[in-house]
């Protein structure tokens, strides 16, 4: 068998390793380190402990004889017709957030938003959500940190205070011909636009200048030299049988990853089909895609440009054209370049470089491949990304040198995140007017004039086109919580529009939208019925015909010149490559303030609350650096320093920093977490480009980075299967021999557990789960999940009730990655129910292990005893800590909790509970109805929120249940199915496509 | 100074707009005796208009019409209260514009005579009068410092306004009126209320010193502590608190002239002084400030416990030492005896630790399902209206109160008291907050829904014969032993609600005769997760 590993130690120490910090653990004073108390910050001894105990018995019974609390039953005064309480209702709305898009449905009770579900009616995103979809909800009751109100240099002011001197400023600005500039993230909303528009319109010196922190401007750029159009393209991953992508993660951060993790396992899930796509990563460090991929290569990003021309090379070869004069190949670009061939308009080749140069190497590649219009379609543009590097560039230095008289900004943060953010601010000096929208004060807000905060997207109007024809509405789930105005608002206001946005959105949909359908078309009721279908339904999609192909003209002239600018590109000096990039739980650092992201371990380092140096084993060996070794990261201009992480299957001699750290205006929450590596993007070749030649350089001292994997070692059991799909299509059950011998030779002692009615279980297809991490953010939000700080998850207290385990296989240069989601098994003969002395976990009539809060006493024999480690313990009452800010002590942060499932005390046990409460909702809405419960009706929180759709819930009772199916699955496999635990969860075994074996 | 500058200046304006208010009324109904003898005006404005018009109180579902006759015509006016329908429908520029004002609400046509609607019209008019005179009388009056020149104008204007002698009677009332308020205002700014007053008060109200005019003591109906049993009438407390936004003019009034019939029946025509008046609004106001005491009751079960104990450990003693009883056995014998009982309270009492079975607090409106449920028959589901499809059962909402207490505003048992509570917290938009009766621990998820719909259990079994309660009491002990219980024994709706028909092996056994009848147990109903999540 092969030899599977979760961390370097481990895969060099084995057998019978040592986790280094296990140890010092175990040293450590027990008593001394855990018994600080989070809630009083004193320390409890055993006998503070007793006499607590002495008092409280004591207490008991003189309070038992007392009466008992008055509570009081609070009604509404006017119930309005949709709120009934104790009844949950749905609104569609879309997550819009600068390059973010997803189109959502948002779960109210009484009145207050608690969850965020996917919109099964978006053919964008088919349901699917990402982590920070899911978390954005609780941003929404950051009370500490989003703005109460206008401010005036940092003074409280009135809206209308705010309204008399800044309309006559920017007349009389306007009139003296001075410049007015828009500083704005992208904007997918037409009515945002046209609102821009107006404003234009009435201040005809205004310039827009679109800036994003993660930009594609060299895409943009590319494509408009390309094909004369300046878009991005819309990618159809479902087409494509070979995917080749340069360093774009399109599973975690790249553009659209929702719809694009939908279409990429379109092909890569194999109910009942004997194919897949074939998935080629070239990339620096190792990404969630890459994890992902049939065959990663590790590369530094210098060497990008060079392999894209010796692919275009081999390529032009193919075609029969005459090559161009290059460095020769290597093999395996050889190779690669012949299955391209092979799948010539059935292929797919991306970058995620924002060279222009490169961009256009990737189009020409995709036109020889006969791509566009297949794989690729320019004629359904992504609008999610519009920012243009140069623009903002020519902005700053016009900031610097006095050119512009008043700056809007709106949802950007460039103090932060651009690369020459000290310009910027020192630019920001010589503005007569600088206004931000933003809802909190980041740290461009905090040096404006005036700052008009917008509403959170949840209390907002608003529409969205992230894909052309695809448009998608927002709407308010809430009364705005602090006195804010929406930004499209205060523009319009300022542009002398006598207009609320809400009437400006119909009005534009009923001019421009509403004529591009057929559906609805009575004279005076149509539009009506439009929009009220349109906002039921959160989304309105053009009815496209499907759309001869326009073939659009390619412009080969520009080709030569781009490869030459890549030949001649020189490598700056410095010891390391160091490549920057978005991770999956911050992404461009807009959402830092945010606890459950912060606390998101990343799916492939495992590492929460920290951002650090990933860099490759074995040059760490050669440089003596080690796990948390402090290293200063410099380059010309900048110094930081950061703890390193050996990080397997990263590009040697290459670092890599995940950006959106090191906030310093975010809020309690992300101040200081981490270093802003922003600023070591740099501006080259007209945009910026997220890497750069950097020194290392050891500074001696340690730093402690919270990782959740080390402690859910499962010890070198089988827990991971895999075959390859050459394997897979000779014998179905190929590296599943185990469970056939497991399924045969079962001897139990046990009764044969029975179930009435239903036995409920899930099914994980390992070949569909990415491992992004929505799942973990659903389930949190779902079931009232505390988050417990760095601290905590260090000492391996971590409270997710579903992990994503990774694990690595064959060599650390460039291991293969393994994902695979772990909550609680239901196990039908369970080791944790043997175990609790007060029978708090029991098995219910339907296969669920139940878990009951109300009786643990917290002994632990059940978390000691159960072999997937998916038991977690409540060691402080969360609710109340002083110590350590969460979101659950605060009554605004409160807000989110789910009123169906009860917030743990201290001292008890908590698992996954299968959404039990959603279970129990579906049957009563069935009994209800008087009808059976349908297949796909109750939808778990991971299940619900999955963008791939890997999880499939059921009742296994059912032999014609999607989950019974997939459990006759000849992949089919269950955990340590060895100890004849008998889990009712299932996993999908993973299927690489690796033709030639591993290259 | 300034304070009761201005607080004089307010007395001045009140006691003119109490004249004014009688003078409104009195010219009304000289208007009416010399125009019309059929039917009255006002009658028919509350019978006709009133449901969407007011007079000087804002909109309503259709405009306010104080001063109409001013924006309008008079036969335009009686052209459109014949029929509005018709004139909106010609297109009258008018009548198309307060139409889309009023959001399109269609104002129904009416059968009355061009002379009562004259009279109608005239009614609204008279509105206008006295406000339009009310706002110069202030006016003009405002110069003036003196109380007593305040007085003898106010006087003057009167008579001068009223010129018959026939109102003559009427004017002494009000001149008595004026004395009494003038009288009380002048003790509350001369001199600060002193705890003798109040206690003063207080003996008055408890009865301990008699009124002069043998009116019967306010305790006797009017509670001063807290108790558990039922007092239709409202508390000290309640009074003062509903008296808190009055000023104590009114409430001195209030007290000479009630409102309610069963004070003026009480009173039977009696009356206070004015020195009693005022002690007893004196110490009305020291209980707003200071609250309603609670009964000491005798701890009796705990003397009763410590009495049994010290029974005990006499016989012990004795037993053992002193020997005063000769039989032992009689000693031994009530050791035992003891010791049973002091076992039994122990164990009683900690099994009924953390439940609450009886509770019956105090709620804020003195509200009887008896009345509502069982004498007006109203169904549960009418004002509790949503069991049937949700966790909770719903606790009305005011508009719900408000859908009978619009019209009712006397209650059989509590007079207006009670029912102004309803009422005021509509006005001033505050919900109301009642006292939660059945508290469940957080950690126990009950749907009644569940119960209700799917179990088709009645509400009675849980919450008892709650249409007889005055007072609402928690019936059942909501313990889990309890609950569980009734899981064991209620049969589940198996074979008629086609969500279980999945459920093979239970039908099988019930066809075989294997299980006489499907109990929630069996279906998983005691499972911990069922109500523990």
């Amino acid at each position: 068998m092969k030899k599977y590993w979760k961390s370097i130690e481990e895969k060099d120490k084995q057998p019978g390793f040592d986790d280094g910090e296990k140890m010092n653990e175990s040293q450590k004073d027990f008593f001394g380190e855990t018994g600080k108390d989070l809630s009083s910050g004193n320390n409890v001894t055993r006998r503070d402990f007793l006499k607590v105990c002495g008092y409280s018995v004591t207490a008991v019974t003189l309070v038992a004889s007392c009466e008992a609390p008055v509570n009081k039953a609070i009604p509404f005064l006017i119930r309005p017709e949709e709120v009934i309480s104790g009844v949950a209702n749905y609104y569609a709305s879309s997550y819009v957030d600068g390059n973010d898009y997803c189109s959502i449905l948002v779960k109210t009770r009484e009145g207050r938003p608690i969850k965020i579900e996917g919109n099964i009616k978006s053919s964008v995103t088919k349901g699917g959500t990402t982590a920070r979809v899911q978390a954005s909800i609780l941003s929404l009751y950051d009370e500490s940190e989003r703005l109460k109100g206008p401010l005036h240099k940092k003074n409280k002011t009135t809206w209308e205070h705010i309204d008399e001197i800044v309309t006559p400023l920017l007349l009389s600005v306007n009139a003296q011909s001075g410049k007015i500039v828009i500083l704005s993230s992208t904007i997918i909303s037409p009515s945002t636009k046209k609102v821009y528009e107006d404003f234009v319109k009435t201040y005809p010196n205004t310039r827009i200048v679109y800036y994003d922190a993660i930009s594609a401007s060299a895409m943009l750029m590319a494509n408009k030299n390309s094909f004369g159009q300046m878009v991005i393209p819309g990618y159809r991953f479902e087409c494509a049988e070979i995917i080749v992508s340069f360093g774009a993660d399109f599973l975690g951060t790249w553009l659209s990853p929702i719809e694009f993790t939908r279409q990429y396992v379109q092909n890569r899930k194999l109910d009942g089909k004997k194919n897949m796509s074939r998935h080629i990563q070239f990339e620096t460090g190792l990404s969630l895609t890459g994890g992902n991929a049939d065959e990663r290569f590790p590369i530094k990003p210098s060497e990008e440009g060079m392999i894209l021309i010796n692919l275009y090379n081999e390529l032009l070869k193919f075609s029969g054209t005459s090559a161009e004069s290059v460095p020769t190949s290597p093999d395996n670009i050889k190779l690669l370049a012949r299955d391209l061939w092979a799948a010539r308009s059935k292929s797919l080749v991306l970058s995620g470089s924002n060279d222009v140069s490169i961009q256009t190497l990737v189009n020409a590649i995709n036109v020889l491949l006969g791509n566009y219009g297949k794989t690729i379609d320019l004629s359904v543009p992504l609008y999610i990304k519009q920012g243009i590097d140069k623009d903002m560039e020519d902005l700053v230095r016009d900031m610097e040198e006095s050119n512009i008289d008043v700056l809007i900004i709106n949802n950007v943060n460039p103090a932060y995140d651009y690369p020459e953010a000290d310009k910027f601010v020192n630019g920001l000096r010589n503005l007569k007017l600088s206004i931000s929208f933003s809802g909190t004060m980041d740290e461009t807000t905090s040096l404006v004039n005036y700052v008009c905060p917008d509403n959170h997207y949840l209390e907002s109007w608003n529409d969205a086109e992230p894909k052309k024809g695809f448009f998608s509405l927002v709407q308010p789930a809430i009364n705005r919580l602090f006195d804010t105005r929406a930004s499209q608002e205060s523009l319009l206001r300022w542009a002398g529009k006598d207009i609320g946005f809400f009437d400006y959105i119909q009005q534009h949909w009923e001019n421009n939208i509403y004529p591009l359908q057929n559906e609805f078309t009575a004279k005076e009721s149509g539009f009506r019925q439009f929009w009220i279908k349109s906002l039921q339904n959160g989304v309105f999609e053009v009815p496209s015909a499907p759309s001869a192909e326009i073939q659009h003209e390619f412009n080969v002239s520009i080709v030569q010149p781009a490869i030459n600018k890549i030949v001649n590109q020189k490598i700056e000096a410095g010891e390391f490559e160091l490549q920057l990039y978005e991770n999956i739980a911050l992404g461009n650092g807009k959402q830092a303030n945010n606890p459950w992201l912060q606390e998101l371990p990343d799916p492939i380092s495992k590492v929460c609350w920290d951002n650090y140096v990933s860099i490759s084993p074995r040059h760490a060996a050669e440089t003596g650096l080690d796990n948390g070794d402090m290293v200063v990261v410099s380059s010309n201009l900048e110094r930081i320093e950061l703890p390193v992480l050996l990080q397997p299957g990263q590009a040697y001699k290459t670092i890599s920093i995940p950006l959106g750290y090191g906030r310093e205006n975010a809020g309690k929450v992300g101040n200081n977490v981490g270093k802003n590596a922003f600023r070591f993007c740099k501006i080259k070749y007209g945009n910026i480009q997220y890497n750069n030649s950097i020194n290392l350089i050891k500074t001696g001292e340690k730093h402690l980075l919270a990782l959740t994997q080390t402690h859910h070692s499962m010890e070198g059991r089988p827990i991971v299967r895999e075959t390859t799909l050459d394997k897979y299509i000779i014998n179905p059950s190929s590296g599943n021999e185990m469970h056939e011998k497991q399924q045969k030779g079962a001897v139990s002692l046990y009764n044969a557990p029975v179930h009435v009615g239903y036995h409920w279980g899930l099914s994980i297809d390992l070949n569909a789960c990415t491992g992004c991490g929505a799942c973990i953010i659903a389930c949190q939000a779902e079931n009232n999940i505390p988050v417990i700080g760095k601290e905590e998850v260090r000492k391996r207290r971590i409270m997710h009730w579903m992990r994503i385990d990774r694990y690595y296989s064959d060599s650390v240069d460039n291991p293969q990655v393994y994902q695979i989601p772990i909550m609680c098994q239901h196990c039908d003969n369970a080791p944790c129910e043997n175990v609790c002395p007060v029978a708090a976990t029991m098995h219910s009539y339907e296969g669920l292990n139940h878990m009951t809060y109300n009786r643990c006493i917290g002994t632990r024999y059940c978390m000691t005893n159960c072999p997937y480690k998916v038991r977690r313990f409540n060691w402080y009452a969360y609710t109340e800590a002083t110590k350590f800010d969460s979101y659950l002590n605060s009554d605004f942060g409160r807000m989110v909790l789910n009123p169906d499932v009860v917030v743990r005390s201290r001292g008890v046990v908590e698992k996954c509970s299968l959404c039990v409460q959603r279970i129990q909702e579906s049957k009563a809405k069935a009994k209800l109805e008087n009808r059976l419960l349908a297949d796909d009706e109750i939808k778990p929180a991971c299940m619900q929120s999955c963008p791939a759709k890997a999880i499939t819930f059921g009742n296994l009772n059912n032999k014609n249940s999607n989950v019974s199916k997939k459990f006759e699955d000849k992949r089919n496999y269950h955990l340590l199915e060895e100890i004849h635990v008998l889990p009712s969860v299932g996993y999908l075994l993973k299927v690489r496509n690796q033709p030639n074996g591993r290259t | 100074m300034l304070n009761s500058f201005t607080a004089r200046n307010v007395f001045v304006s009140r006691v003119l707009s109490i004249i004014i208010l009688f003078l409104g009324l009195t010219s009304l109904g000289l208007n009416v005796q010399t125009v019309f003898a059929q039917n009255d005006p006002a009658e028919l404005f509350d019978e006709l208009c009133a449901d969407c018009h007011s007079i000087g109180e804002g909109d309503m579902k259709g405009p306010d019409l104080l001063g109409v006759e001013q924006n309008f015509s008079e036969d335009w006016l009686i052209r459109f209260i014949l029929s509005a329908k018709t004139m909106i429908n010609s297109g009258d520029p008018q009548a198309v514009a307060s139409f889309e004002k009023y959001k399109k609400s269609n104002m129904p046509d009416t059968d009355l005579t061009v002379s009562e609607i004259k009279a109608v019209l005239a009614y609204i008019k008279s509105f206008n009068k006295s406000t339009a005179k009310e706002t110069s009388i202030i006016n003009d009056s405002l110069d003036i410092g003196n109380i007593q020149d305040i007085k003898s104008t106010i006087l003057a204007t009167v008579e001068e306004a009223l010129e018959a002698g026939e109102y003559e009677e009427r004017l002494e009332s009000i001149e008595k009126k004026l004395d009494v308020i003038l009288e009380f205002h002048k003790k509350s700014l001369s001199a600060r209320i002193t705890d003798e007053e109040i206690e003063k008060g207080r003996k008055l109200f408890e009865g301990i010193i008699p009124f002069t005019e043998n009116v019967p003591a306010c305790v006797t109906c009017h509670n001063t502590f807290k108790i558990d049993s039922l007092n239709w009438n409202p508390s000290a407390f309640d009074i003062a608190t509903a008296f808190s936004q009055k000023n104590d003019a009114d409430i001195a009034n209030l007290i000479i002239n009630p409102v309610s019939d069963k004070m003026r029946v009480v009173l039977n025509g009696h009356r206070l002084t004015d020195d009693e008046t005022f002690y007893i609004t004196a110490y009305l106001q020291s209980i707003e400030r200071t609250g309603m005491k609670e009964h000491k009751k005798l701890p009796v079960k705990l003397l009763v416990f410590i009495g049994i104990c010290l029974v005990m450990m006499f016989s012990l003693f004795d037993l053992l030492f002193t020997k005063i009883i000769k039989y032992k056995l009689v000693n031994i014998i009530l050791i035992l005896l003891t010791g049973i009982l002091i076992s039994n309270t122990l164990v009683i009492n900690a099994k009924n630790i953390g439940l609450s079975q009886n509770y019956a607090p105090d709620q804020p409106i003195k509200f009887s399902h008896k009345i509502h449920g069982k004498e007006n028959k109203i169904d549960c589901l009418f004002c509790h209206n949503s069991p049937e499809f949700s966790r909770e059962s719903g606790i009305p909402t005011t508009n719900i109160c408000m859908i009978c207490h619009n019209k009712i505003k006397t209650g059989v048992m509590t007079g207006q008291f009670e029912i102004n509570k309803i009422r005021k917290s509509f006005e001033n938009k505050k919900p109301i907050e009642w006292v939660k009766v059945h508290n469940l621990p957080d950690h126990v998820f009950f749907s009644h829904a569940q119960h209700v719909s799917v179990g088709k259990i009645e509400c009675r079994t849980c919450h008892g014969d709650i249409e007889e309660m005055h007072i609402t009491r928690q019936y059942a002990t909501l313990s889990m032993g309890w609950c569980v219980k009734c899981h064991r024994e209620s049969k589940v709706q198996f074979e008629e609600n086609e969500f279980y028909s999945e459920h093979n092996e239970l039908h099988n056994d019930l066809k075989r005769g294997k299980i006489r009848m499907i109990t929630a147990d069996k279906i998983g109903a005691n499972d911990c997760q069922a109500c523990h999540y």
